[in-house]
């Protein structure tokens, strides 16, 4: 194994990935925001929903559309289909653009209308305004979600192991997952030495990252309006059509593709076997009525809501301490989780491991697991919560010290309902991936400790690949529909405030 | 308030696990979740003092955890039941074992014992060719493993990954043993999909993707019985052993129970059920699975190569990087 | 020979809300109109009609041959070549004085044929008549409120527009700064004889600086006449309540 040569080809599966989620989530971005096309709210919806498919359902799902004997659309993909280095490429585009494409959604939102405007009354046309306001205004929200897209995929497992070893291209995650499962008692250190290598790389995007925060705070560009004022919506005209039929190629291939995917190999009575004549019902009966199932619904559901309600609190005080009281432990609390969340999931689980043989403490318990989750899903809240105590005036808490509210008074008086939409959202958020997590899930389970992903890692194992894909169908419809409530919710709740 | 009240209860439902009533004894395996559920209600009646918990995962995930808690020089698992030879014999070569002559194990033949009584073999698995009997005619099967060398199984072979999978990797250097390097040169050229394990391969072969596939007979037996059309061949030089091994870590406190777990698996109910999920069983009078050839015919047609035994073992053990390195740069670039 | 602004039957609604009953206006060249009245009376959103950055649900616009808005016809704001100024003056923040003035320029297939020298001469000028010259080269962070409000004017002016547009421009200045700025807009119009629609809902700014004023109310026209006329003769009822309040 040419680790260099592995860990040049995670590197350009990352950047590739960043640069492609990049470019789209700036064009989506840019028509849900300034483009005159109905139903504006909708799209963008349907737009953030890739973010709540599980990698590995992600990946199975491909499998079955994309594989080159037998795949669905294995006709109109090249060659090897959507196995290899291009494959895996689009597949984790798919999910990774729901990144730059909030951020940018949000910078639009935030920016002043009228900067753009202006530029349109010089006589700049719509192309140029993007390219000498808009773009030149928000390229650090676009490079923040690149740099999260960037993440997102060097940590990937899913993706990598079904798509990329069928064609004989590792990756480090694929490579760490070997070392540590079949390299014995040697292969554990090899596993903590590649991941060494990826931390370091993940280090290197995170010091940038930051550099750009710093500089930008620093330029001090306030790009928030005084008035509330509508933008003014380019109008498409000739385009609008090609553009909508985009849009909804897109939302075809990044949900309604893989959910189908999954569905029809749940209905099969054979792998492989699509022929509506051979459907049955049998495969989840199969799952349901496992024992293990109703159990690993009631603990997948219990344990997030544990961990969800530790990490929006935990960032909650976090986001306090570091942007009101300027505490640089907490600030470097934030910034660790992005390290956290950056690692394999069986990088942190087999730490834990380590820890919890080596301590005896709770070794038996779920305290671990749950522990875990924290871990590689802290980021997402903490990092909403801090953006969201730095993006509200200092005046509004002052007004309350002046009236004589405490502290604690004024954390509970005036913070935490103002930022209920970002503790609400960050909330559910981070929920998805706890609830669906199945890498970290399987090396910490124990008895009476199913998790969806545990249930679903049993059935691909031992059972057959229909009643896996019968049970991935379930974790990604119930995935998908919950994303789909909340950002309803939280959009409505935008809409009252 | 309202704040510190969850913080308590948080505490409570974590630690709700930390107050055993009595001693435990934990079992890690990859043995099936129909296996266990049949063994540990008579396990459980036989050591009432002491409660049998089992953590159940995939071969590679239990040695990757254990490892773990090796690693940490505080191992939890008392007892581990799994089926990587050569995993075992490093652990007991790096004295994580605890050594224990049972005296019911004595069936077990000496080739598949350690001499030094560190692990036995509970069950054989095997692994065979697989086909998907609408794909193809009698006629066209391969027959042996040498068979798979020709040229029209170009694009047409699978098998599992030595990388992913522990039975994967005893099937390679069962073939390298047997066969050199030459074997997976030939293969790769035959454009030979390695990758995943014993399910992604019978995947593979249900959907059509491949049309020959190397897996664990059992994994074929189960598919059989829920209708699937896939079937095994029995190839000429003999099927690849993989033993199903069981050994007692080193540093468990109620060393006498888990000895009696120890003998336990070797009785006649236990090896039944082993035979109940298709695997096969070295006790006199336990049967062959359904369906297939009781062990005595198996171990029969097994000449030099494929036949396993501590000297093959133990040959192989010292190579295992070489293996791995030799599979990765022929058949995995 | 410059021709009047045309708006005829002009309307908008956004689903059953109507913003603006159908209107009839027309803006001579030259002129100093200002469009005052209360918060949501329509007076932005006829502005920016007129400026396309919001498009009718019914009416025209049109100047001389030139059609804006008719029926299924919809000139981009960028091909109005009408120069606006903004409530929070949208000084472009990452380029300096020079280049935000200099920017229509740039852009404005009008002004293509320039060379780089006639460019700056005309920024120059532009710059010049907000007097702003020792501050050509410096951000727009490092500029006071009433200074980026002079930036952008400039930049609304360089391009010679038919029209200027002003939204609210001095809403976020201070009452001194206001006055000033009063003043120099009264002067700039006196001087470049410019077309100016100015949007208020200050009455000491409709009459100090304009020429004509349009009291609008909850979309409709509740007066239009001379300063003079609508101070010494408020209509009786809201316009009357509307500047007794105000005074």
């Amino acid at each position: 194994m040419n680790i260099f040569e592995i860990t040049l080809r995670s590197i350009a599966l990352a950047s590739a990935v960043s640069l492609f989620s990049g470019l789209l989530g700036c064009l989506f971005a840019w028509l849900v925001t300034r483009a005159e096309i109905p139903g504006r709210q909708r799209w963008a919806q349907w737009l953030a929903l890739p973010y709540s498919v599980p990698a590995y359902l992600l990946a199975m799902a491909w499998v079955v559309i994309g594989n080159p004997t037998i795949g669905w659309l294995r006709h109109f993909l090249p060659a090897q289909g959507s196995y290899g280095f291009w494959g895996m490429v689009c597949v984790e585009t798919t999910v990774a653009m729901t990144f730059p494409f909030l951020e940018l959604k949000a910078g639009f939102e935030k920016l002043d209308p009228a900067l753009e405007e202006a530029a349109r009354m010089s006589g700049a046309s719509p192309a140029r305004v993007f390219r000498d306001v808009s773009f030149k205004l928000l390229w650090p929200s676009l490079l923040s979600g690149m740099a999260l897209s960037f993440l997102y995929t060097i940590s990937s497992f899913g993706v990598p192991a079904l798509l990329g070893l069928p064609v004989r291209q590792f990756v480090l995650t694929t490579l760490i997952y070997s070392e540590f499962k079949m390299g014995g008692l040697t292969g554990i250190y090899n596993g903590f030495k590649l991941s060494a290598v990826l931390v370091a790389i993940v280090l290197v995007v995170l010091a940038l990252s930051y550099a750009l925060k710093r500089w930008q705070s620093r330029r001090g560009v306030t790009l928030v309006s005084g008035k509330a004022s509508k933008p003014s919506q380019v109008h498409l005209g000739k385009l609008t059509i090609p553009v909508l039929m985009g849009l909804s190629a897109w939302i075809i291939i990044t949900l309604v593709l893989p959910w189908t995917a999954l569905g029809l190999s749940a209905l099969a009575s054979v792998a492989g076997d699509f022929r509506v004549s051979q459907w049955t019902l049998r495969n989840f009966k199969t799952v349901v009525t496992l024992a293990d199932f109703q159990e690993s619904v009631k603990n997948s559901l219990s344990y997030t809501v544990c961990v969800v309600l530790c990490l929006v609190s935990a960032g909650f005080f976090l986001g306090y301490l570091s942007v009101r009281r300027n505490k640089r432990w907490a600030r470097v609390i934030v910034g660790a989780s992005q390290i956290s969340f950056a690692l394999p999931g069986t990088v942190i689980a087999l730490v834990l491991i380590y820890v919890s043989a080596w301590t005896g403490w709770l070794w038996d318990g779920v305290f671990w697991m749950l522990l875990a989750y924290g871990l590689k899903y802290a980021a997402i809240p903490f990092q909403m919560l801090s953006t969201g105590f730095s993006h509200v005036h200092p005046s509004l808490e002052e007004a309350a010290q002046m009236s004589g509210a405490r502290r604690f008074k004024v954390i509970r008086d005036i913070w935490v309902p103002m930022l209920k939409t970002v503790w609400i959202s960050a909330g559910v958020l981070v929920a998805l991936p706890i609830l669906t997590e199945l890498t970290m899930s399987v090396l910490l389970t124990g008895p009476g400790r199913a998790t969806l992903g545990t249930v679903l890692f049993q059935l691909q194992e031992y059972a057959d690949q229909p009643s896996a894909a019968a049970m991935g169908f379930l974790i990604l419809s119930f995935a998908v529909v919950g994303a789909w409530i909340q950002s309803t919710l939280i959009s409505k709740r935008k809409n009252l405030t | 308030m309202k704040f510190i009240n969850v913080w308590i209860f948080a505490l409570c439902f974590l630690s709700g696990a930390c107050k055993p009533s009595k001693p435990s004894l934990w079992i890690y395996t990859s043995l099936y979740k129909e296996v266990i559920a049949a063994v540990q209600p008579p396990l459980q009646a036989l050591l009432p003092d002491v409660e049998i918990k089992f953590f159940q995962g995939g071969s590679e995930n239990i040695a990757a955890k254990l490892n773990m808690e090796l690693l940490a020089n505080r191992p939890q698992a008392n007892l581990v039941l799994t089926s990587d030879p050569f995993w075992y014999e490093e652990l007991k070569r790096l004295g994580k074992l605890e050594a224990y002559r049972s005296p019911v194990a004595g069936y077990v033949p000496t080739a598949f014992t350690d001499p030094d009584s560190f692990y036995s073999t509970v069950r054989v698995s095997s692994i065979v060719m697989a086909y998907h009997q609408n794909v193809l005619s009698e006629k066209e099967l391969p027959h042996s493993w040498k068979d798979l060398t020709d040229d029209r199984w170009k694009g047409r072979l699978t098998m599992g990954s030595p990388l992913e999978s522990g039975s994967a990797f005893t099937t390679v250097a069962m073939l390298f043993h047997h066969e050199g390097w030459d074997y997976f040169t030939r293969l790769r050229s035959l454009d030979l999909l390695s990758s995943g394990g014993n399910s992604t391969v019978l995947n593979r072969i249900e959907t059509k993707e491949r049309q020959i596939g190397l897996l664990l007979l059992e994994n074929v037996l189960k598919a059989m019985k829920k209708g699937s059309p896939i079937r095994p061949i029995y190839p000429k030089e003999g099927v690849i052993p993989v033993p199903g091994l069981i050994a007692i870590l080193k540093g468990t406190k109620n060393i006498s129970a888990a000895q009696r777990v120890y003998d336990w698996f070797f009785s006649l109910e236990a090896q039944r059920a082993m035979v109940a999920a298709g695997m096969h069983s070295f006790y006199p009078q336990a049967p062959a699975p359904q369906g297939w050839l009781p062990l005595s015919e198996i171990l029969a047609h097994t000449p030099e190569g494929m036949f396993w035994g501590n000297e093959v073992l133990q040959a192989l053990y010292p190579r295992r990087d070489e293996i791995k390195r030799g599979f990765s740069d022929r058949v995995l670039r | 020979m410059k021709s009047s602004l045309i708006l005829k039957q002009l309307t908008k609604s956004y689903g059953t809300k109507t913003i603006l009953n159908p209107l009839d206006l027309q803006v001579k060249p030259g002129e100093f109109v200002t469009l005052l009245g209360p918060s949501g009376c329509g007076k932005t959103t006829l502005l920016r009609m007129i400026a396309g950055l919001e498009q009718p649900t019914a009416g025209e616009i049109k100047m001389g041959e030139r059609v804006f808005d008719s029926g299924r016809i919809h000139l981009p704001p960028e091909e109005r070549g009408f120069g606006m100024v903004f409530q929070s003056y949208a000084v472009w923040p990452h380029m300096n004085v020079w280049q935000n003035v200099q920017y229509p320029l740039k852009v404005n297939p009008k002004w293509k044929s320039l060379t780089t020298q006639q460019r700056e001469e005309k920024t120059r000028e532009a710059i010049k008549l907000v007097h702003l010259e020792e501050l050509a080269s410096r951000w727009p962070q490092q500029l006071s409120g009433g200074q980026q409000q002079r930036v952008a004017l400039a930049r609304g002016l360089v391009m010679e527009p038919d029209i200027l547009l002003l939204d609210e421009p001095l809403s976020n200045l201070d009452a001194k700064l206001r006055a000033e700025m009063r003043r120099e807009i009264r002067d700039l119009h006196r001087r470049i004889g410019i077309t100016l629609i100015y949007v208020t809902h200050d009455q000491k700014e409709a009459f100090e600086m304009s020429t004509r004023v349009i009291v609008l109310n909850e979309g409709r026209v509740a007066q239009d006449g001379t300063p003079e006329e609508v101070r010494a003769h408020p209509k009786p009822g809201f316009v009357q309540d509307f500047l007794a309040e105000m005074s």
